[in-house]
C-alpha cells in the first residue's frame, strides 16, 4: 500500500504506524460510563469506505486521517488529524 | 579527547567506486523549533528578522550565513550550525512562537558525494531520487534498513547529507556499506 | 550430436563444458543447459515427484514442470530449477533429482505400481489409518518419496541485494509487444523501466522466423533495444522477472543478476530484488503453451510444439529424430514451417481437424510427413525416451509411426498471473480458446499474447498503443508512435487438446504427477470447484503452478462435468509469479545484519568492562560485567549488587526513554497524561509519575524532572519509549491542538548514567567540575539541576533512585558519554549491569516489564492513592469501573519462599496453601524472581488476588511446566529499607 501523506508525499505503508478508526471523540472528563464504553471499545468495521488514523512515523511523524476501502485498498483522500 | 564520535570504530572517509566518498558530518548544533499553532508566521518572521533566513517549505531546507533550517514537520524545523555553538541561547528569542529543544548530540549525519551517490541509495532509501524529481534543497524522512533516516540533497555532485538517531550510527554505516558494496546497480544513473 | 549446423543464437566459436550427473558434455555460450544437454542427445532429466516418471523437458521457459535440477554443489546447490532456464556457464554442475540410485535405474518407479496408495487425496485419507502404520510405514514412505532436491545444508555463501526503482511506466516483458511498448513510452520521454526474464530481449522473437520492418525477428529486438538505450529515461533491466504485483502501483522484480556465472564477482550479489514504483504497467508477459492431454503425455520425448522451435530457432537444437507433430488448430504448423525451412523431415503431422488450408496441405508435402487429419495420438512408446507411436487417423486406422519427438500444439495460456494479484479473475474467452484477463489492477493495461492477441502484427500494435497510452497517464502526451511492421497471417487459436480415455496415465500436473483419474476421483468425491479439485490432487500447486497443466486441468473437470470452461472456471493467481529464494527477501538482513541496533555512548566502555549485551528491542544492554573468577552470570550479578549496597556503582541508562517537553501549556500536557499532578512540581524537583491507557490500565511509569518553569523532561522505560512518544504525539495534535507545547524525544541526545550506593554522592562531587554543592541539603532526594562536567560541559543531574540507594542519574550530551563514564569509574564506580538493576528493583518493588505488562491497573500495583481525582487525564474514566477496583483483583506483592534456598519461578501459579493444583484455585502468578543478595534468598514480586490484605499468609506458588512446588510467604513487595532512608541519606 502507499498512502499519500499530505505533507511529504506518497510514501510506502511501511513509512506508517497504524492506530485504528478516526472521527471518535473523546467524551467530557464527567460523560457517562457508557459514552466512555463506546469511545474506547465500540468501532464500525465496514467493508467499503473507511476512515482511519495513521501516523507518518518515519517521515513528519504527523497523526494523518486516512480514508480508504477496505476491500480494495483504493485510499481516497489522507488529511491531517488536527481537528 | 573528551568528545567523541558517533561512528567511533568507524573510519572518517572511506572511498567507494567512481571518486564517491562517505564521511561523517559532526559535531553539529541542531535546536529542534516547533511553532505554536498559529504562530508559524510570527516565528518565519522572526526568523527572517534575526537570522535573514526563509524558513523552508515542507519537504525543502534553506541556509543563510552558515544556519540551515531543515523542515521536520508541519510548523517543524530543525536549525543547525556546523561546530559546537551556543546554539539554543542564539535562538532563545524565537521561544516567543516556538518551543526550541537542543538536539545536537541526538542525530548522526553521514555525507555521501559523488557520481555513485543515486546508485547507492537505490539500495537504501524507498524514496524516488532521480534528478528530475529530487533536487538540492529538498529533504525527506524515511524509513531505511528499519531506521528512520532523512536524506537532504545539498549539491549537483550530488550530495547527500544522510541522518539517523544517534545510537543507530553504526546500524547507518553499515548499511550504506552493504548499498555500496557491489557494482553499480544500474549503470545510466551513474552519470 | 543433434546440433543443427547452422543458425540459433549461440556463439559457435567458444565451447563451454559442463557436468550433467557426473558425465562431461560440452555447449555453446547462449545456450541454456536444457538446450546443451538436447544438443548431447540427452533426453532425460529428471524423475517425477509422485510416480518417479521419467521425465525429459517439456517447454523452453521458466514454466518447466519436468527438467528439475539441483544446480551447483556445495553451499550453493538450489534444488528444483528449470533446466530451460540456466544459462550454460563453463564448469556448470547439475544434478538430476528424484531419483534412487541413479537417473536411469529408478528403484522408487515402483511406486507407479502403487499407484491407487498415490491417487488424489492420498494426503487426507490414505494415512489415516491404522494409527501404528504412520510411524512404521507412512511417515519414512514419504520422507523418502517427497520434495523435489535437497537444498543446500550450509550457510548461504552469497549475499542478496535490495533496492528501489520509481518510473512512470513499468513494461513487463520484452517480447514483440513489450518492446512497442518500451519504445513508444520512451521516446515521449517518460521513465520506462523494462523487466526482461531473459538475458535477451525479444521474447518470442528469439524463437520464432519472424520478420518485422523488414528484419528478422531478433535482429529488430536488437535494434529496438539499441533505440530504447537512446531514450534518456528508460531503464532495461534483464534476466530481471516481476514477480508480484501490489497495491498502488507496487511491484516486485528479481533480477539475477549473477546466477550465469559459476559465482558472483567479488562483493556482487548473486540476486536482487526490486521494489519498483510505477504509475502506469503494460503487462506483456506473453503466453505459455498448454500440455495437451493423453495417454503417457510425459514421456521423454513429448514436447510443446513452440518449445521445439525455439530449440530450432534459438539453440539451433534438433530434440529428437524424426519429429512427429500434433496440433489442435494452426499454431503446429509452424513448427512444420520451421522444420522444412531447417531441412527436417517430418515423420507425421496429426491435425485434430479435418479441414486445413491449401497452404497447409503443401507444407506437409513439403516436409515429407503422413497427413493424419482428424486424427490422435493412439499410443506412446519408450519408458525413458519415445522411439514411437500409434497414432489413428480419422477412420480409426492405427498406425506405427518411428519417432524421437512429439510436438504438441494444444493452444497458449496467457500469461495473466500478474494480473490476477490483486484478486482480479481471468475470464474465458471462446474467440482466443483461453483464459485471458478480467479485472485488472489500477494503471496496469495488458498487451500482446498475454492479452490473448497471439498475432505479431496485432502484438505490435496493441504495444506501441499500450505504451503510449501508459506514457500519455503520465504526463507524457504525443502523436500516436510508428508501429512496427509486421505481415502475418491471422491465425485461428488453438483449442484445447482432451482426449478422454486412452492407454496409460494422462498427466494434467507434470510436476505434482496429478492424471486425468485424480481429477475424476475428484469429481466423483464432490469436490468439482476447480479451487477444491486444486486442493483435493495438489493440481497446480507445485513449483511451477499449473502453467502448463493448469488449465488442461480445468478443461479435465469441464469433461467430466459437462460445464463450459467459463463456467468450470480457473483458480486464483497470487504472488510470486515464479519461486523467489529466500535469501533474495532477506537481502542484506541477515546474520548480525538482522535488524538494526542501537549503542549507548557507553557502549564501548562497557565492553572494554566485559560487559555481556543483552537485546532489548533494537538496543544493545550490558547485561553484567564478567569479572577474572566469575564462572556464571548470577555470580557477577551478586557482586554488582553487593558492590552498589556496600560501596558505589555505575549503571548505563541511557536507553531509558526520554522525552523535553517545553512551553506554557507544559504542565497541564503533563497532567492530562499522568494519573498524577505535575504542574505543581517546584522547578528543580522529580516526580514519579504513572500514565494509563484510554482504558484505564497502567501504559508506562517514569520520572519528570522540572527543569525551568516551561521545560520539563520525562523518563520512560527502555520498551515504550517510541509508543509513548506517539501517544503523546496523538494527545496533543488530535485531542489538545491548541495547547502550546513542544516535545521531542531526547533519548540519543543525552547519554546518561545511574550512580548508586552509600558513597555515590562523594563520585557525583568528584565528577561534576568544581565549586557545585551536592550536598542533600542543596541537592535532597528528587532534586533535579543543570550542572557542569568534563570542564564545562552542559550536565544534568537527577536524585532519583531506582536501587534503593542514595543514588543520581547523571546526563551529558552524547559525544561526551564515554568521557563521562569512565571518569565515574575512575572515582571508584563499579559497573553494574541490568541484572544487578533488575535485582535491586525487585528487592525495592518498583513494578517493571513483569509487572506493567497491559493488564494491570495502577491500584493493583499499589499506586491507586497517586490518581488525583481533581482533573481529567487519559485513561481516569474507565479506571473508575468496578470491575477494575474490585479488591479480589491480583494485586501487587513480594513473595519469599518459606524454605530457604528454595527457588521461585517468574510465571508460577500462586494458589492457596491447601487447595487442590487446579485452574479454579488459581489467584495469580508471579511476575518476577531474583536472587537477593542482601536477603541470600530468592524473591519475587506476584500479583495476587486481595494480596495487600494477606500479607504474612502461606501460599503455594505451582509451575507445572519446569516442576516447581514451593511454599511462600505474602510480604510487603518492598524487601529492602522501607522507610527509604539510604535513599534520603
Amino acid at each position: 500500500m502507499r498512502i499519500p501523506c499530505p505533507h511529504c508525499g506518497e510514501r510506502g505503508n511501511d513509512e506508517f504506524f497504524y492506530l485504528g478508526a478516526a472521527g471518535l471523540t473523546r467524551p467530557a472528563a464527567d460523560a457517562q460510563p457508557e459514552a466512555w464504553h463506546d469511545y474506547v471499545y465500540l468501532r464500525d468495521n465496514p467493508a467499503g469506505k473507511h476512515s482511519e488514523l495513521w501516523q507518518h512515523a518515519h517521515g513528519c511523524r504527523r497523526w494523518l486521517v486516512v480514508t480508504r476501502d477496505t476491500r480494495t485498498h483504493a485510499v481516497f483522500s489522507a488529511v491531517d488529524a488536527t481537528p | 579527547m573528551v568528545e567523541h564520535s558517533a561512528f567511533a570504530g568507524a573510519q572518517a572517509v572511506t572511498a567507494t567506486q567512481g571518486g564517491t566518498t562517505v564521511r561523517a558530518i559532526e559535531p553539529l548544533s541542531v535546536v529542534s523549533v516547533t511553532a505554536w499553532r498559529g504562530q508559524e508566521a510570527a516565528l518565519a518572521d522572526a526568523v527572517r528578522a534575526t537570522f535573514g533566513l526563509d524558513l523552508p517549505q515542507a519537504g525543502r531546507w534553506t541556509a543563510h550565513a552558515g544556519l540551515t533550517a531543515i523542515w521536520a514537520g508541519p510548523g517543524h524545523w530543525w536549525l543547525q550550525r556546523g561546530g559546537r555553538s551556543a546554539l539554543m541561547q542564539e535562538l532563545a528569542a524565537l521561544g516567543d512562537h516556538a518551543g526550541l529543544i537542543d538536539i545536537s548530540d541526538a542525530r548522526a549525519v553521514l555525507r555521501l558525494r559523488g557520481p555513485l551517490a543515486r546508485d547507492i541509495l537505490l539500495g537504501l532509501l524507498p524514496l524516488d531520487l532521480h534528478p528530475s524529481v529530487f533536487t538540492p534543497g529538498q529533504v525527506a524522512s524515511t524509513i531505511a534498513a528499519h531506521m528512520t533516516v532523512q536524506v537532504r540533497q545539498l549539491d549537483d555532485k550530488p550530495t547527500f547529507d544522510l541522518s539517523c538517531l544517534r545510537s543507530y550510527a553504526g546500524s547507518l554505516w553499515r548499511a550504506l556499506e552493504l548499498a555500496s558494496a557491489g557494482p553499480p546497480r544500474l549503470s545510466a544513473l551513474s552519470a | 550430436m543433434t546440433r543443427i549446423s547452422t543458425g540459433g543464437l549461440i556463439d559457435r566459436s567458444k565451447t563451454l563444458r559442463f557436468r550433467f550427473d557426473g558425465t562431461n558434455y560440452s555447449g555453446r555460450p547462449g545456450d541454456t543447459l536444457a538446450s546443451a544437454l538436447l544438443a548431447n542427445g540427452v533426453r532425460l532429466m529428471g524423475r517425477s515427484f509422485k510416480y518417479h516418471r521419467p521425465r525429459g523437458v517439456l517447454s523452453a521457459g521458466p514454466e518447466e514442470p519436468s527438467a528439475l535440477v539441483e544446480l551447483r554443489s556445495g553451499a550453493r546447490r538450489e534444488p528444483n530449477i528449470p533446466a530451460p532456464v540456466v544459462e550454460l556457464f563453463h564448469g556448470l554442475e547439475a544434478s538430476s533429482q528424484n531419483r534412487f540410485p541413479s537417473l536411469g535405474f529408478d528403484l522408487m518407479a515402483v511406486n507407479g505400481l502403487l499407484a491407487p496408495l498415490f491417487s488424489a487425496g492420498f494426503y487426507y485419507k490414505t494415512f489415516m489409518w491404522p494409527a501404528s502404520w504412520w510411524e512404521k510405514l507412512y511417515e519414512p514412505l514419504i520422507r523418502h518419496a517427497a520434495g523435489l532436491g535437497r537444498a543446500a545444508t550450509e550457510d548461504d555463501p552469497d549475499s542478496y541485494d535490495r533496492a528501489h526503482l520509481f518510473c512512470d511506466v513499468l513494461v513487463v516483458g520484452s517480447g514483440p509487444a513489450g518492446l512497442a511498448a518500451a519504445l513508444a513510452a520512451g521516446r515521449r520521454g517518460a521513465r520506462v523501466v523494462l523487466c526482461e526474464s531473459g538475458p535477451l530481449l525479444g521474447g518470442r522473437l528469439l524463437a520464432e522466423h519472424t520478420e518485422i520492418d523488414g528484419m528478422p525477428g531478433p535482429a529488430w529486438a536488437a535494434a529496438t533495444e539499441a533505440a530504447l538505450r537512446d531514450c534518456p529515461g528508460v531503464t532495461i533491466l534483464r534476466r530481471t522477472t516481476v514477480a508480484a504485483v501490489f497495491d498502488h502501483g507496487s511491484y516486485v522484480a528479481v533480477e539475477r543478476v549473477a546466477d550465469h556465472k559459476p559465482v558472483p564477482d567479488s562483493h556482487e550479489p548473486r540476486q536482487r530484488v526490486w521494489r519498483i514504483v510505477a504509475k502506469r504497467c503494460v503487462l506483456a508477459a506473453g503466453a505459455f503453451e498448454r500440455l495437451a492431454t493423453f495417454g503417457d503425455n510425459d514421456r521423454p520425448g513429448v514436447m510443446l510444439a513452440g518449445a521445439v522451435r525455439t530449440y530450432l530457432n534459438r539453440y539451433a537444437v534438433l530434440p529428437g529424430r524424426a519429429p512427429v507433430v500434433a496440433t489442435s488448430g494452426d499454431d503446429g504448423w509452424r513448427t512444420v514451417a520451421d522444420c522444412v525451412r531447417l531441412g527436417i523431415g517430418v515423420a507425421a503431422i496429426i491435425d485434430r481437424r479435418s479441414e486445413i488450408t491449401s497452404q497447409q496441405r503443401q507444407l506437409a508435402e513439403a516436409s515429407g510427413a503422413q497427413l493424419l487429419l482428424g486424427g490422435r495420438i493412439a499410443r506412446v512408446y519408450g519408458g525413458t525416451g519415445l522411439y514411437g507411436l500409434d497414432v489413428e487417423d480419422a477412420a480409426g486406422k492405427r498406425q506405427f509411426v518411428s519417432t524421437e519427438l512429439l510436438a504438441v500444439a494444444g493452444g497458449w495460456n496467457p500469461a495473466v498471473q500478474l494480473a490476477c494479484h490483486l484478486g482480479g479473475k481471468p475470464v474465458w474467452s471462446e474467440h482466443t480458446q483461453a483464459f485471458v484477463p478480467g479485472t485488472l489492477p489500477p494503471g496496469m493495461s495488458v498487451a500482446g499474447a498475454a492479452r490473448g492477441t497471439f498475432g505479431l502484427a496485432a502484438a505490435l500494435a496493441e504495444g506501441s498503443a499500450a505504451g503510449a497510452a501508459a506514457a500519455d497517464g503520465t504526463g507524457f502526451a504525443g502523436s500516436a508512435p510508428a508501429v512496427p511492421r509486421a505481415d502475418d497471417a491471422a491465425t485461428t487459436p488453438a483449442p484445447i487438446w482432451f482426449l478422454a480415455g486412452g492407454r496409460g496415465k494422462a498427466f494434467v500436473d507434470f510436476q505434482h504427477d496429478v492424471t486425468t483419474a485424480d481429477i475424476a476421483q475428484a469429481q466423483q468425491e464432490g469436490f468439482v470447484s476447480v479451487e477444491h479439485m486444486k486442493r483435493y490432487t495438489t493440481h497446480g500447486m507445485a513449483t511451477d503452478q499449473g502453467k502448463t497443466g493448469g488449465v488442461a486441468g480445468m478443461a479435465a473437470m469441464a469433461a467430466l462435468t459437462g460445464r463450459s470452461m467459463a463456467e468450470t472456471g480457473t483458480t486464483l493467481h497470487r504472488p510470486p509469479y515464479t519461486p523467489i529464494a529466500i535469501g533474495a527477501l532477506a537481502g542484506h538482513h541477515r546474520g548480525k545484519d538482522f535488524r538494526p541496533t542501537r549503542r549507548t555512548p557507553a557502549h564501548d566502555w562497557a565492553a572494554e568492562q566485559g560487559a555481556s549485551f543483552v537485546e532489548t528491542g533494537p538496543w544493545l544492554r550490558a547485561e553484567w560485567f564478567t569479572q577474572p573468577g566469575e564462572r556464571t552470570w548470577l555470580q557477577s550479578c551478586t557482586r554488582e549488587v553487593n558492590a552498589v549496597r556496600g560501596g558505589v556503582g555505575v549503571c548505563d541508562v541511557s536507553t531509558l526513554g526520554k522525552i523535553e517537553i517545553v512551553g506554557p501549556d507544559a504542565g497541564a500536557f503533563l497532567d492530562f497524561l499522568y494519573i498524577n499532578t505535575f504542574s505543581t512540581l517546584p522547578v528543580g524537583r522529580v516526580r514519579y509519575g504513572t500514565m494509563l491507557r484510554e482504558d484505564g490500565f497502567v501504559f508506562d511509569d517514569g520520572t519528570t524532572a522540572r527543569l525551568a518553569p516551561d521545560r520539563w523532561v520525562m523518563t520512560t522505560t527502555t520498551a515504550n519509549a517510541p509508543r509513548v512518544l506517539q501517544h503523546m504525539e496523538f494527545v496533543h495534535q488530535v485531542l489538545r491542538p491548541d495547547w502550546r507545547v513542544a516535545f521531542v524525544s531526547v533519548t540519543d541526545q543525552w547519554a546518561q548514567f545511574a550512580v548508586a550506593g552509600p558513597r555515590a554522592r562523594s563520585v557525583i562531587a568528584a565528577v561534576l567540575d568544581a565549586g557545585f554543592d551536592v550536598s542533600d541539603a542543596a541537592f535532597p532526594f528528587m532534586a533535579a539541576g543543570n550542572f557542569t562536567s568534563l570542564g564545562g560541559v552542559e550536565t544534568r543531574l537527577f536524585r532519583i533512585s531506582f536501587s534503593g540507594e542514595q543514588a543520581y542519574e547523571i546526563g551529558v550530551p552524547s559525544a561526551y558519554g564515554d568521557a563521562l563514564v569512565r571518569k565515574i569509574a575512575a572515582a571508584g564506580a563499579v559497573p553494574y549491569g541490568l541484572e544487578a538493576l533488575s535485582v535491586m528493583r525487585i528487592e525495592k518493588g518498583h513494578p517493571a516489564g513483569g509487572e506493567l505488562n497491559g493488564q494491570t491497573t495502577a491500584m493493583d500495583l499499589g499506586m491507586g492513592r497517586m490518581m488525583s481525582s481533581k482533573k481529567d487525564f487519559i485513561g481516569r474514566a474507565m479506571a473508575q469501573r468496578p470491575a477494575l477496583r474490585d479488591p479480589q483483583r491480583p494485586a501487587l506483592v513480594g513473595l519469599k519462599p518459606v524454605k530457604a534456598g528454595d527457588r521461585l519461578r517468574a510465571g508460577a501459579h500462586l494458589l492457596p496453601r491447601t487447595a487442590t493444583h487446579r485452574i479454579e484455585n488459581d489467584q495469580g502468578w508471579i511476575s518476577s524472581v531474583a536472587f537477593s543478595p542482601s536477603l541470600n534468598s530468592w524473591i519475587g514480586l506476584g500479583l495476587l488476588a486481595n494480596g495487600p490484605a494477606r500479607h504474612g499468609e502461606i501460599i503455594r506458588t505451582l509451575d507445572p511446566v519446569r516442576g516447581g512446588n514451593a511454599l511462600a510467604e505474602v510480604v510487603s513487595p518492598c524487601f529492602i529499607d522501607p522507610d527509604g532512608v539510604r535513599l534520603r541519606g
